[in-house]
C-alpha cells in the first residue's frame, strides 16, 4: 500500500534537482535500445504508482468506513455521512484523474522515444479500413483493385501533377516572410488571405496560362475566406490551438485551392457528371453547411471544427478521379473505371497524413485524420442518422457524416452536369445530332458534330487557351448515347434540405421549368433522373421508384421525407443555365425536326429487334434469308431517311 | 554523438514527464486521504453526537 510515509519519501525526492545535465542517466552513453528500456521502465512506474495510488485511496477509504462501523454506527448515519462529504464522488474522481494522468504521461513518453509510432499506427489502421472497403466493392467495381495498388493512385504523383498544372497557371509556391514565427490570428489571417487571392486568380481568372472562369473564382473565393473564419473559431472553441503557426495554415488552404483547381480540370476534360468546383465547392459544402446550420438551430452542438472537417472531407472526397489510372480510363470511353474512386480518394489522404510536412498533420489531430478518412471513404453512404439534443461526441462525428453522404448524394440535377454541357450551350443540339448519327451508323455525321461543335468552342472568346484545350478533349469524349447519362439532369435544380426536431430528413425538390422540353427532344422518360434520385437516397433500384409514388405530394422513406412539386407545381423561374439553353429548347424547327426523327427512330428501332429475332429463329434457309434481307433493306430506308433529314436541316 | 546528444535530450524529456506526473498523482494522494480523514472525524462527531443525545 502507498501510505503518507512512502509519500512522505517520494516529497523528498522532489526536493532533488529533477534531472540535470550531470544526472546519472544523462551522464552515460545511452544507446537507442538503453534509451528505449529506460523509457518503457519510467512509463511502468508511472502506471504502477498511478494504481497504487488509487488503491491507497480505496483502502483508506474502506478503513474509514469501517472505524465508523466499529464505533457502532448505524449504516443510515454513515450513508447520510457519506452523501454530505461526497467521499465516494471524490473518490472515483480522483481515481479518474490519476488514470488520465497515467495515460497522458505514457502518451508523452512513447511520443519521446517513437515520435512517428502514433502515425504509423494511425496510418495502419486506415490501411485496413481501405483494405476491407476494397474487399466489399470489388465485385461490383471490376478493376478496383489494380487501380488501388496503382504507384500511380497514390499521393507523391497526385502531388507531382497538381505542382505541375499549379506552376504552368503561374502559382508561386513561396513561402511569406510576414509569417515567419507567427501565430494564427486575425492579422496573420489577412496576410494569408491576401495571398491567395493572387493564386486564385492565377488559377481561375487566367486567360494565358490557365483557366478562365469568373463563376469559379468567386466560388473559391468565398470558400478560402470561410475556411480560414472557421479556423479562427475552431481556435476560440479550442479545436485548434491558438499557438498553431500561421504558416501551417496558409500552407493547408494553399494546398486545398491547389488540389482543387487540378481536380475541376481534370473533371472538365469528360462527360461524366461534375466532380470539380460546382460540385465540391458550390454544391457539397454549401449543402453540409445548410443542413449543420439546420441541426444547430434543433439545439444540438455543432462546432467550427466539424464544419472544417466537413469542407477537407469533400475537398478531398472525388481525389480518386485525378488519379491516372482513373482519369486515362475515362477520358479513352470507360466511365466505369470512377467506380470505387471513393478508395483512392481515401488513400490519398493516409498518405498525406503520413508525412510529417503536411501541414494537413500539423493543422489536424490523428484522431481528425481518422474522422476525415472515414468521411472521404465512404462520403457516397446512404446511411443518414441525425442526431438532436444529444451531448455525446460520437453524436457529432455521426451528423457530420450524415451530412456529407447526405450532401453527396442529393447533387443529381442541374449543376452536377458536366462541364462540357452546362457551359458550352450548343454541346446539348450536338448531344441531339450525336443520337441520331450513331443510330444511323454515319461516322462522318459524328465527326462534322463533333468538329462544327469544338469551331463553336474557339469562337467564345471568354475561354482561355486551356479551357478550350479541356473542352475539346471532352467533345472527343461525347457519343451517341452520352444525352442519357447527362440531359435527365436538367428535371431540377438545387434542392431544399432541412434536418426536423426529430432528426428526420426533409428534402424539398421542384420540377424545373424547361424539363419536359429538353428530355422530350431526346424521347426520354420525364422523371428518370428523380426515379434515380430517390432510389440513391432509400438505397433502391430506380425501378422500384414507381410513377403512382411520384404522384404523391410526399414520400416518406426510412430517415427522409422527400416532397416534390414536378408537373403543373413546377417552378416558373429559369436558372442561368436553363436560360443559356432556352433557345435551344424552343427553336421550332429544331424541336420539329427532333420530334419526326423521333418517330423514324423508334421504328427503326423495332426493325432491329425484329432482325434480332429473325437471326435466332430456325426458319428454312431461304425463306430465312429473304426475310433478313427486306427486314434489313427497311432499315436502311430508314436510316437514309433520317440522314437526309439531318442533312437538309445543317445546311 | 549526434545520436548520443540527442538521446540524452531524450532522457531528461522522459524524466521532465515522470516527474511532472508522480507530483501530480502525490498531490491527489494528498487531497484524497484528506478527504477520507474528514469523512472519519465526521464520523467520529456523529457518534459523539449519538451518545451527548443518549444522555440527554
Amino acid at each position: 500500500m502507498l501510505d503518507l510515509e512512502n509519500l512522505e519519501t517520494l516529497e523528498k525526492d522532489k526536493e532533488k534537482p529533477p534531472v540535470s545535465e550531470k544526472s546519472p542517466e544523462t551522464e552515460m552513453n545511452f544507446d537507442d535500445e538503453k534509451t528505449k528500456e529506460f523509457a518503457i521502465s519510467k512509463s511502468e512506474e508511472i502506471e504502477n504508482f498511478g494504481e497504487e495510488t488509487c488503491l491507497a485511496n480505496e483502502e483508506e477509504f474502506k478503513a474509514a468506513v469501517d472505524d465508523g462501523v466499529k464505533l457502532e454506527l448505524p449504516q443510515d448515519d454513515i450513508n447520510e455521512v457519506m452523501a454530505e462529504t461526497k467521499i465516494a464522488e471524490n473518490l472515483n474522481n480522483s481515481k479518474i484523474e490519476v488514470e488520465n494522468i497515467v495515460k497522458e504521461g505514457k502518451d508523452g513518453i512513447k511520443k519521446e522515444i517513437e515520435p512517428d509510432l502514433e502515425k504509423k499506427e494511425t496510418a495502419l489502421s486506415l490501411e485496413d479500413k481501405e483494405q476491407a472497403y476494397l474487399s466489399q466493392k470489388i465485385i461490383k467495381a471490376k478493376g478496383l483493385d489494380k487501380r488501388y495498388e496503382d504507384e500511380r493512385s497514390g499521393f507523391k504523383r497526385v502531388q507531382e501533377q497538381i505542382t505541375e498544372y499549379s506552376l504552368k497557371c503561374g502559382v508561386k509556391n513561396e513561402s511569406i516572410p510576414e509569417l515567419e514565427n507567427k501565430e494564427y490570428n486575425p492579422d496573420t489571417k489577412e496576410i494569408i488571405k491576401n495571398k491567395l487571392v493572387a493564386n486564385l486568380d492565377a488559377l481561375f481568372l487566367n486567360k494565358e496560362t490557365g483557366r478562365f472562369n469568373p463563376e469559379k473564382h468567386q466560388i473559391m473565393l468565398a470558400q478560402t475566406e470561410n475556411y480560414l473564419n472557421l479556423m479562427e473559431e475552431a481556435q476560440n472553441e479550442g479545436d485548434i490551438s491558438k499557438n498553431i503557426n500561421a504558416d501551417e495554415i496558409f500552407k493547408l488552404v494553399e494546398k486545398n485551392i491547389e488540389l482543387m483547381a487540378f481536380q475541376d480540370r481534370v473533371a472538365s476534360e469528360n462527360t461524366l457528371g461534375d466532380h470539380g468546383v460546382r460540385h465540391v465547392v458550390g454544391y457539397n459544402i454549401k449543402i453540409t453547411e445548410q443542413i449543420l446550420n439546420s441541426v444547430s438551430e434543433k439545439g444540438q452542438e455543432v462546432k467550427a471544427i466539424d464544419r472544417i472537417m466537413g469542407h477537407q472531407i469533400m475537398l478531398m472526397h472525388d481525389l480518386g478521379y485525378v488519379c491516372e489510372p482513373v482519369r486515362n480510363e475515362v477520358n479513352s470511353g470507360n466511365p466505369t473505371a470512377d467506380k470505387g474512386h471513393n478508395l483512392l480518394s481515401a488513400k490519398i489522404l493516409r498518405q498525406m497524413a503520413g508525412s510529417s510536412d503536411e501541414a494537413l498533420t500539423k493543422v489536424f489531430s490523428q484522431e481528425q485524420i481518422a474522422t476525415l478518412h472515414q468521411g472521404v471513404l465512404e462520403h457516397d453512404d446512404s446511411k443518414v442518422n441525425f442526431h438532436i439534443n444529444d451531448g455525446d461526441e460520437k453524436a457529432r462525428q455521426e451528423n457530420l457524416f450524415s451530412a456529407v453522404h447526405l450532401a453527396d448524394n442529393t447533387h443529381a440535377f442541374e449543376d452536377k452536369l458536366p462541364e462540357i454541357l452546362y457551359s458550352v450551350p450548343e454541346s446539348l443540339k450536338a448531344m441531339r445530332l450525336l443520337k441520331t448519327a450513331g443510330e444511323i451508323g454515319d461516322s462522318d455525321m459524328i465527326n462534322s458534330v463533333k468538329e462544327k461543335l469544338i469551331l463553336d468552342i474557339n469562337k467564345h472568346e471568354e475561354y482561355s487557351k486551356d479551357d478550350k484545350e479541356i473542352l475539346a478533349q471532352a467533345v472527343n469524349n461525347l457519343h451517341e448515347s452520352s444525352y442519357k447519362f447527362s440531359v435527365g439532369r436538367i428535371c431540377g435544380n438545387k434542392p431544399e434540405v432541412s434536418i426536423g426536431q426529430n432528426g428526420r430528413v426533409s428534402i424539398k425538390i421542384q420540377e424545373s421549368s424547361i424539363h419536359q422540353e429538353a428530355v422530350g427532344l431526346f424521347g426520354q422518360e420525364s422523371y428518370d433522373q428523380l426515379k434515380k434520385f430517390i432510389g440513391d437516397l432509400e438505397g433502391k433500384e430506380k425501378g422500384e421508384i414507381t410513377n403512382e409514388m411520384l404522384n404523391q405530394d410526399k414520400i416518406e422513406g426510412k430517415n427522409v421525407t422527400l416532397e416534390l412539386t414536378i408537373g403543373e407545381k413546377k417552378s416558373n423561374e429559369k436558372t442561368d443555365y436553363q436560360k443559356r439553353i432556352e433557345n435551344i429548347i424552343t427553336d421550332k424547327d429544331f424541336v420539329e425536326l427532333s420530334r419526326q426523327d423521333l418517330l423514324l427512330s423508334r421504328r427503326q428501332k423495332l426493325l432491329e429487334d425484329k432482325l434480332n429475332s429473325l437471326s435466332n429463329q430456325s426458319l428454312e434457309s431461304g425463306e430465312k434469308e429473304a426475310m433478313l434481307k427486306k427486314t434489313e433493306e427497311n432499315i436502311n430506308k430508314y436510316k437514309l431517311l433520317r440522314s437526309q433529314i439531318f442533312k437538309n436541316y445543317l445546311k | 554523438m549526434v545520436i548520443q546528444n540527442e538521446n540524452q535530450k531524450k532522457i531528461f524529456k522522459i524524466k521532465e514527464i515522470y516527474s511532472s506526473c508522480t507530483e501530480r498523482i502525490k498531490k491527489i494522494r494528498l487531497r484524497q486521504s484528506d478527504a477520507n480523514k474528514e469523512f472519519l472525524k465526521k464520523i467520529e462527531e456523529r457518534k459523539i453526537n449519538k451518545i451527548r443525545d443518549n444522555i440527554k
